[in-house]
């Protein structure tokens, strides 16, 4: 017997949901009290519980927990629709951009900020980043109706991203001075730094939206473990299911990419990382693997603080560096187990 | 559940596959489909599932259409059970057999006890209970076929469509596999199944179809299908018969030169 059917059978379900989430919570708590001035978590929390609007009172409400919790969404929102999107196309290869809406989001984001929307605005940024990923789902349902099969769409995605980024390149080419350029690259990096309350209240209802939609999919995503024919005999709607699931993305990533710009890895290892547990389930690893992105998430960003390097690190080069080469690790053990 | 088909008729890529194919599938009957590779017969077992639309013609369940009896009723009156049937994730034999219950759990409903039951006698049934805790990529090929029986099996429909179910099978597991689908039929089911050995087909069924270029040419019981006539047609083979404890065997013997192989009377 595998490690990965030991595992399952030791740790129940519930436990599972249960334990990641309190990490998830604990992890949240820790970003909250990192960062670069000193600060009294405890009377901050007591200060601003009880209404006082002392500097610590306010730095946790309008910086630390903010960022905290902006980092627990879009974890959870990366790795759970990386799992959605892997269990529909039954590929271990798929992450939650696969579909082109993370970078028509950054796409958008660009836009705004090339336009200068931004600095007269600054929710504009996060409205443009989710203006893209509407573009990129309406566009990938309109090929939908016109009858494209799920390869098409993927290869369409492909397009989309390739597209997405080359005009990216082209504002990036075209920026009137050398400053707006390194700005749109620092921003492309990815980063939890400096978002406030109006983000979060901004992402929270499309991100809960996208969740909903990719969650209905879970009883689907394990008939298409048979293959499509076998999904479809068992009663599953599988036109209906691409919708849900494209919109479900666009909602969730789109949302998570125009507020902290690309956080890459978190959609494609959490998955990896939690299939084992779920008994390789793809509608069980969909909780599964949002709760992990969302501890990983957090875990990076706490790092980054952490780190004496000066100007911090991005967010999404920290996960980068550290998710590829493990992924290759877990790849190699998964063979290994196979084998 | 009594499927019937009007006219039915289908293409793809602009060749037609099937041509004007009427039948019944009766209940409590197990019905063989046979014919030569490209004949049609999995494109008729999917047209059966509702899992394609046809060119021309109409299927009923109980004389009524897919679209009438709805998409989640049927995935409950019909078990399908696909050729080789692909497993994309490394699942545990009894949560892949646990799928086969899906059609009837609600939208958020857990697993009942009744499900837990269907599955266990959907595992033992296939002689598949050993292999309960194993992943799929640690199964052979016939264990694995075994196990995807057992998940068409423990949706517990009363049709079965079955495409080449003892196809990866040694030959014990070919006899027991045939005779679990007759005995399903025994207890009332509608059992269709794809087959390619003609002795198996001749001995477990009660009614054939034979399909050779997207047509009818033989239905009925396996005695007035599979003769030197139809078989000639359909296969352009000459067969060698015999007899053992009073059951037929057929065994395909050489290839006919194509010329004696056409029907002689249309």
């Amino acid at each position: 017997m595998t490690a990965a059917a030991t595992w399952e059978s030791r740790i129940p379900y519930p436990a599972l949901i249960a334990g990641l989430t309190l990490l998830a919570l604990a992890l949240c708590a820790v970003s909250a009290a990192v960062g670069y001035v000193p600060f009294d978590l405890g009377a901050a929390l007591s200060d601003w519980l009880a209404g006082r609007p002392t500097l610590g009172a306010l730095v946790l409400a309008e910086l630390r927990l903010p960022r905290a919790l902006l980092g627990l969404l879009v974890g959870f929102s990366l790795g759970l629709t990386g799992a959605a999107m892997q269990g529909w196309l039954r590929n271990p290869l798929a992450e939650p951009g696969l579909v082109g809406v993370s970078s028509a989001a950054a796409l958008g984001a660009v836009i705004v900020f090339y336009s200068g929307l931004s600095a007269a605005l600054s929710l504009a940024l996060p409205l443009g980043g989710m203006a893209g990923a509407a573009a990129a789902a309406v566009l990938l349902n309109l090929m939908a109706a016109r009858g494209a099969g799920t390869t098409a769409l993927v290869i369409g995605g492909i397009a989309i991203n390739s597209l997405a980024g080359s005009l990216t390149a082209l504002a990036l080419n075209l920026a009137p001075n050398p400053y707006a350029a390194l700005e749109i690259v620092f921003w492309l990096m990815g980063s939890l730094a400096d978002r406030g309350t109006d983000q979060l209240w901004l992402v929270l209802p499309p991100m809960l939206a996208g969740w909903a939609l990719c969650l209905s999919g879970a009883r689907a995503l394990d008939a298409l473990t048979l293959g499509e024919d076998a999904a479809r005999s068992l009663g599953f709607d599988l036109a209906g299911l691409r919708v849900r699931l494209i919109a479900g993305a666009a909602l969730a990533v789109g949302s998570a990419v125009s507020v902290t710009g690309a956080v890459g890895f978190v959609g494609l290892v959490a998955p990896h990382l939690m299939r084992p547990l779920a008994g390789a389930r793809p509608g069980r690893l969909l909780l599964l693997a949002g709760l992990a992105g969302a501890c990983l998430t957090l875990a990076a960003d706490i790092a980054v603080r952490l780190l004496p390097t000066r100007p911090e690190l991005k967010l999404g080069v920290v996960t980068a560096l550290i998710g590829a080469p493990f992924l290759i690790a877990l790849i190699a053990r998964l063979r290994r187990e196979e084998a | 559940m009594r499927i019937e088909t009007h006219g039915l008729s289908a293409t793809a890529g602009g060749r037609t596959i099937l041509a004007d194919v009427t039948l019944a599938i009766e209940p409590g009957a197990f019905t063989g489909l046979i014919g030569p590779n490209g004949a049609g017969k999995t494109s008729l077992l999917r047209l059966l599932a509702g899992l394609a639309e046809p060119a021309a013609g109409r299927v009923t369940y109980d004389g009524r259409s897919a679209a009438q009896v709805g998409r989640r009723a049927l995935a409950r009156g019909i078990a399908y059970l696909p050729q080789s049937g692909p497993v994309h994730w490394p699942l545990r034999a009894e949560a892949l057999v646990m799928l086969g219950r899906l059609p009837h759990r609600g939208p958020l409903g857990g697993i009942a006890a009744a499900d837990r039951a269907a599955v266990e006698r959907a595992l033992s049934t296939a002689d598949t209970a050993h292999l309960r805790g194993r992943t799929v990529g640690t199964l052979s090929g016939g264990e694995r076929m075994r196990v995807l029986l057992a998940r068409a099996l423990a949706t517990e429909a009363p049709v079965l469509l079955a495409d080449e179910p003892v196809a990866a099978l040694d030959p014990g597991h070919q006899l027991a596999c045939m005779a679990l689908l007759r005995d399903a039929a025994r207890r009332g089911s509608g059992v269709v199944a794809v087959l390619h050995d003609l002795t198996l087909a001749a001995r477990f069924c009660d009614r054939l179809i034979l399909l050779a270029n997207g047509s009818l040419l033989a239905e009925g019981p396996p005695s007035r299908v599979l003769t030197d006539e139809n078989l000639c047609a359909a296969y352009g083979i000459a067969i060698h018969r015999g007899e053992a404890g009073g059951e037929p065997f057929l065994l395909p013997w050489h290839a006919l030169p194509s010329p004696t192989c056409l029907p002689e009377t249309p």
